[in-house]
């Protein structure tokens, strides 16, 4: 089935759901040119700081894209889309600032200000990128989770109806995955 | 590691995690049977997962708030504006709804944010703003009452009552609740509906998931999400907002003209209140289908279908009433609606035999009674009822709660409260003849918000409580009141009083005898000349008199001050001799001064006050309503003479212990100001009006950080009361407070836009030097003044004209004005040494620099200690060139605490700047010293 591009967001999104792969195709680009654009506005009104706070982004996006009622179902696949196209762009963040720096320290991402201590709070995006291509090789559907849960601040349920499996799964999975890229990043080990 | 591998290991791993730690090692054992290296690995995962912590536990995303599931996780914690978020309380179709704690007031609050849905059906945040704005003009027991409309960081948010207890929806029996259950929540659900439609608000998707029960067994309407100000500015937009070809609401409560898609008014809320009635007393709806479609073919073309047997008459003709097709055929608006329901209530005690009191109470003691109290006066009909063998605690202790609103309405409401408060005032007044006996005043209970035995048990530890109802019949008024035992509810007696048009009695005597013999005083001669002080005989002029009284007590809202000073007035057209009428209408048009300086407000309270005291010399009231007065007019002697007088009548007045320690504030007796203002506030820890005065003692001589805790206090106190959140912003700009100052000003402005709420705005506006916008605001407020202009206001505004480039030609002229309107406050009041200050500095602006010195010498003479009078004396000095005056008078302002950093964010000082003995002044630490 072919897509016309001017397919609004939701009917593509619905055509997602059903299994449409071509809806994929035109969706990508299209939320990654937004959101990009949205992404690079925000980050530049960022203070120059070593730490990011990318809240509001995906929400910004996606009250500009979709324009009317949806079920969270298919907010969900949205912003599993969205969740690809937001690791590439804060890991980009990361690495030009990074080169920016000439060898300086690496590249923290703050995460919730409020919750996390200091020093669980930061994550070197970059290292953080490459477990998660090595770990997409050993397990893809793990590294599809962090990929949602992390770089989409997608809850448990959400990811579960984005990838079609149950709640329980997501979370043992997540557990996981967690403790592989922490024993990645931290203990050396695999 | 192979994929293969990790497959294994997981599998081991989850099996591992689901069995109980302590089996954990054999389970292990037999699933690794011969493979050490396996089991190796998979202890090693488990052990660095118990390690893991928080590890990207959250992400670095903000949480899509508004998506359908568990985001409480992340937002718990977060901070959105002055409230830290703590929980996730529930969602609709418009917005999500935390609990919070508000971080200035301390008080748990609910927060409303809106989904993507609401965000994006129609324009939302317009649609966002008028929902709160519309339900921020309510102000209703029944009615979830909204504190503030704001955003942050993009995200538009409603802070509200937060109510605790259950969603109806959850709570209706599978048959229906019990007739008079279903009936009482009916009666508080169109109160609210009465009060909301009156003002003009209808709700529009009234359904069991919009009303809530809380603890006390109250319902609370909640969501005005759908509601459309009928009236006032935006009219037409507001329908395009909320019309919009969609059908909102759910289908089952809506009304036929509403599937339609036609324009919906309040006649559509009584459909679905009509429906909901059905609903409460039979436990489901009167129609019912498998589609939307079908659905709503039935509501548009099916009949009511008959309601069971066991609903009474009276209430199956209230439903018929409510759910006819043509709503010109339905109750007009709510206030129709509540009189239907109460008169039907009437019908319903009458059938179940009174079935609010409990059961083998009853025993009618009728005219018996009346006499043994000792109203042997023709006219009345009173009946009571005893419990058997009850007897009253030694010491009394009491809390007379609010009377229950049975005529409905605004003034039914009006009526009930003034009812609460004119008896607890009656028997505060009798206490001292009574050492056994100590009453609650009603300013309190109601400001402690207590409306059962329950809480007056827990928040004043009392040990009884007085409270009724009123209810109408016909010409007749029926006052019952009913004492009962804090501890548990117990009804210990009751007694009711028939009030008809045609038999004059003295019915504030009567009332309070009534109380008072359930009490079990004994009432002697001294009781009856303050029982008897003042009343009158006219049942229409007691109602309005008890009306004017409810609406005096909340004053500061909305029209209620001209609600309290026409019901007055009508009191005393129906009895010329009406004392009580007068005293009430001395104090009514005192306030309206207050609120506006209108000094033909002053005259009439005077001559108000003066021909209450003409007919009956014994009323303390009237006695401090006067001296309010001629304090307003300087005249101190006279006034502490009134203040006096009042409380030689009633020790316990707080009104002039108040109004004495203001004058001693005024005449610069500090000490005993604040002696006495402590002493008033400890008689009446929650008297508000007490604690703004006090607050007001502390600012204007220097004691900020003082100031700011009596403010907070009152704000928390009186949460809904603009004037109370716009103190606290001012209390918080003294001590450069800004961030908070602003909060609270746009706090009160989202209660109700009123001048000071701008003025306090513009004041910061201009501090950070954003002097555009400042003007902007002074106009504002000033527009908002209409007729009653403010001389500061108008004096501010100049003074920014003056400091904004190509501006200043306009600040000349506006000083004039100022200085004239300046030039009343101090002919009403020569001694007014802040209306000096002022005019000083308007004056020296002007080129009348002889004219100004004087005021400033005679304003710092009068209020040596009043340091902006200081400041602003210190001001016209230097810009008179008279430096040495200058620094004198900020000298004397810093020292009594005035802070040095407005001092230096004022503009007309800049030329002190570079004064060496200025600069040596602010640096030097004393000089900046913090109040104790």
């Amino acid at each position: 089935m072919t897509v016309p591009r001017e397919a609004p967001v939701s009917e593509l999104l619905i055509r997602l759901r059903q299994g449409d792969s071509d809806a994929l195709s035109v969706l990508v680009p299209l939320v990654y040119s937004e959101l990009r654009r949205i992404a690079r506005a925000y980050l530049q009104r960022q203070p120059p700081g070593h730490t990011l706070q990318s809240g509001g982004l995906v929400n910004e996006l996606y009250l500009k894209l979709i324009d009317i009622e949806m079920d969270w179902q298919n907010r969900a696949h949205f912003f599993g889309v969205a969740a690809k196209v937001m690791r590439g762009i804060l890991v980009d963040h990361a690495r030009g600032r990074h080169a920016g720096k000439r060898g300086g320290g690496a590249i923290r991402v703050s995460l919730n200000e409020n919750l996390v201590k200091q020093e669980e709070r930061d994550v070197d995006l970059i290292v953080l990128d490459d477990c998660l291509k090595k770990l997409a090789l050993l397990d893809p559907r793990q590294a599809e989770i962090v990929e949602l849960r992390f770089f989409g601040g997608l809850s448990i349920e959400e990811t579960a109806e984005a990838i079609g499996v149950s709640p329980a799964t997501v979370k043992r999975e997540w557990a996981m995955a967690r403790t592989w890229i922490f024993r990645h990043m931290h203990e050396g080990s695999g | 590691m192979t994929p293969e591998r990790w497959q294994e290991i997981k599998e081991i791993v989850f099996a591992a995690w689901d069995v109980e730690p302590e089996d954990r090692n054999s389970y292990l054992s037999a699933a690794c049977a011969d493979r050490p290296g396996l089991r190796l690995q998979v202890e090693s995962f488990i052990a660095s997962h118990q390690r893991l912590g928080s590890f990207i536990e959250s992400s670095p995303i903000l949480p899509p708030i508004h998506l359908a599931s568990d985001v409480t996780a992340v937002l718990d914690g977060q901070r959105v504006g002055r409230y830290l978020v703590i929980e996730e309380l529930g969602r609709g179709a418009m917005g999500i709804v935390y609990k919070a704690e508000d971080t200035v007031l301390s008080r748990k609050v609910a927060l409303k944010f809106m989904t993507p849905h609401g965000l994006t059906a129609a324009r939302a945040p317009e649609r966002f703003q008028q929902e709160a704005r519309a339900a921020a003009t309510l102000n209703h027991p029944n009615i979830c009452t909204i504190f503030e409309v704001g955003e942050d960081h993009g995200q538009h948010f409603i802070a509200m009552e937060l109510v605790n207890g259950k969603v109806l929806n959850a709570c209706i029996p599978e048959d229906g609740f019990p007739v008079s259950t279903a009936l009482r929540y009916a009666i508080e659900i169109s109160s609210a509906l009465a009060h909301a439609h009156g003002h003009g608000v209808v709700h529009r998707d009234i359904k069991p998931s919009n009303l809530m029960l809380t603890g006390e067994d109250r319902v609370k309407m909640l969501d005005f999400g759908l509601a459309k100000h009928e009236r006032g500015i935006g009219q037409d937009e507001g329908a395009s907002l909320t019309q919009n070809g969609t059908l909102l609401g759910t289908f089952q409560y809506m009304a036929p003209e509403a599937l339609r898609g036609e324009k919906i008014d309040a006649r559509g809320d009584i459909w679905s209140f009509g429906v909901l009635l059905f609903e409460l007393l039979t436990g489901r709806t009167p129609w019912d289908a498998k589609s939307g479609f079908a659905l709503s073919a039935a509501i548009l073309t099916e009949p009511l279908p008959p309601c069971p047997a066991n609903v009474p008459a009276s209430l199956r003709a209230v439903i018929d009433r409510c759910l006819r097709k043509d709503p010109k055929q339905r109750f007009a608006d709510g206030g129709e609606l509540e009189q239907a329901l109460r008169a039907a209530e009437v019908a319903v005690d009458r059938r179940w035999g009174l079935p609010r009191v409990a059961s083998g109470a009853r025993l009618a003691l009728l005219l018996g009674v009346a006499l043994a109290v000792g109203i042997a006066i023709p006219g009345i009909r009173t009946y009571g009822r005893w419990r058997y063998g009850s007897s009253l605690p030694a010491n009394r202790t009491l809390a007379v709660l609010p009377f229950e609103n049975r005529i409905g309405g605004d003034d039914g409401r009006a009526l009930s409260e003034g009812l609460q408060d004119s008896l607890s005032a009656t028997l505060s007044e009798i206490e001292r003849f009574h050492g056994s006996l100590r009453v609650i005043p009603a300013n309190e209970v109601r400001s402690a918000g207590v409306s059962t035995y329950a809480a007056a048990k827990q928040a004043f530890n009392v040990n009884l409580v007085l409270s009724g109802s009123v209810v109408r019949e016909g010409g007749d008024i029926h006052i019952t009141t009913e004492l009962a035992n804090a501890a548990d509810g117990a009804r210990l007696g009751s007694k009711t009083l028939s009030i008809s048009k045609t038999d004059p009695i003295p019915l504030h005597q009567a009332v309070a005898k009534q109380a008072a013999d359930l009490l079990a005083l004994s009432l002697g001669p001294e009781d009856n000349v303050v029982l008897a002080a003042g009343g009158t005989r006219l049942e229409g002029a007691y109602e309005k008199y008890l009306q004017g009284r409810g609406y005096l007590d909340y004053y500061d809202r909305g029209n209620n001050l001209d609600g309290a000073i026409d019901r007055f007035r009508g009191a005393i057209s129906d009895d010329r001799e009406y004392a009580l009428g007068y005293a009430g209408l001395s104090e009514a048009y005192w306030r309206k001064y207050e609120l506006n300086r209108d000094t033909s407000m002053l005259e009439r309270a005077e001559e108000a006050g003066q021909r209450a005291i003409e007919i009956d010399p014994k009323i303390a009231l009237a006695h401090a309503s006067l001296g309010q007065i001629y304090s307003s007019t300087g005249q101190y002697d006279a006034a502490l003479r009134e203040f006096r007088a009042a409380l030689e009548i009633n020790r316990v007045c707080v009104a002039a212990l108040r109004g004495m320690a203001d004058v001693f504030a005024q005449t610069g007796k500090l000490a005993k100001a604040e002696q006495t203002f402590q002493e008033a506030t400890k008689l009446r820890p929650g008297d508000w009006v007490t604690l703004t005065l006090l607050g007001r003692f502390y600012s204007f001589h220097g004691r900020y950080k003082e100031a700011v805790k009596v403010f907070a206090q009152i704000a928390k106190l009186v949460p809904a009361s603009p004037v109370a959140m716009a103190n606290l912003g001012a209390a918080y700009a003294a001590v450069n407070q800004m961030t908070e100052a602003e909060q609270s000003y746009k706090t009160s402005i989202a209660i109700e836009a009123t001048a000071r709420g701008y003025v306090g705005l513009a004041d910061i506006c201009f501090a950070q030097g954003r002097r555009a916008e400042a003007a902007l605001l002074y106009q504002k407020a000033l527009d908002l003044m209409g007729t009653s202009i403010s001389y500061t206001t108008l004096g501010k505004l100049a003074q920014t004209f003056r400091w904004t480039p190509g501006q200043a030609a306009r600040a000349p002229d506006l000083y004039r004005q100022a200085a004239d309107v300046a030039s009343k406050a101090v002919a009403t009041n020569p001694h007014d040494a802040f209306a000096l200050s002022w005019r000083a500095m308007f004056r020296i602006q002007t080129g009348e620099t002889a004219q100004a010195f004087q005021d400033a010498r005679l304003a710092m003479r009068i209020a040596p200690d009043n340091v902006r009078v200081l400041v602003n004396s210190g001001i016209v000095f230097e810009s008179g060139g008279d430096h040495k005056k200058a620094l004198d008078a900020i000298r004397s302002a810093l020292e009594r605490g005035y802070p040095t950093e407005s001092l230096k964010a004022e503009p007309d000082l800049t030329s002190l700047q570079n004064n060496p003995a200025f600069q040596r002044m602010i640096a030097s630490p004393e000089n900046s010293r913090e109040t104790p």
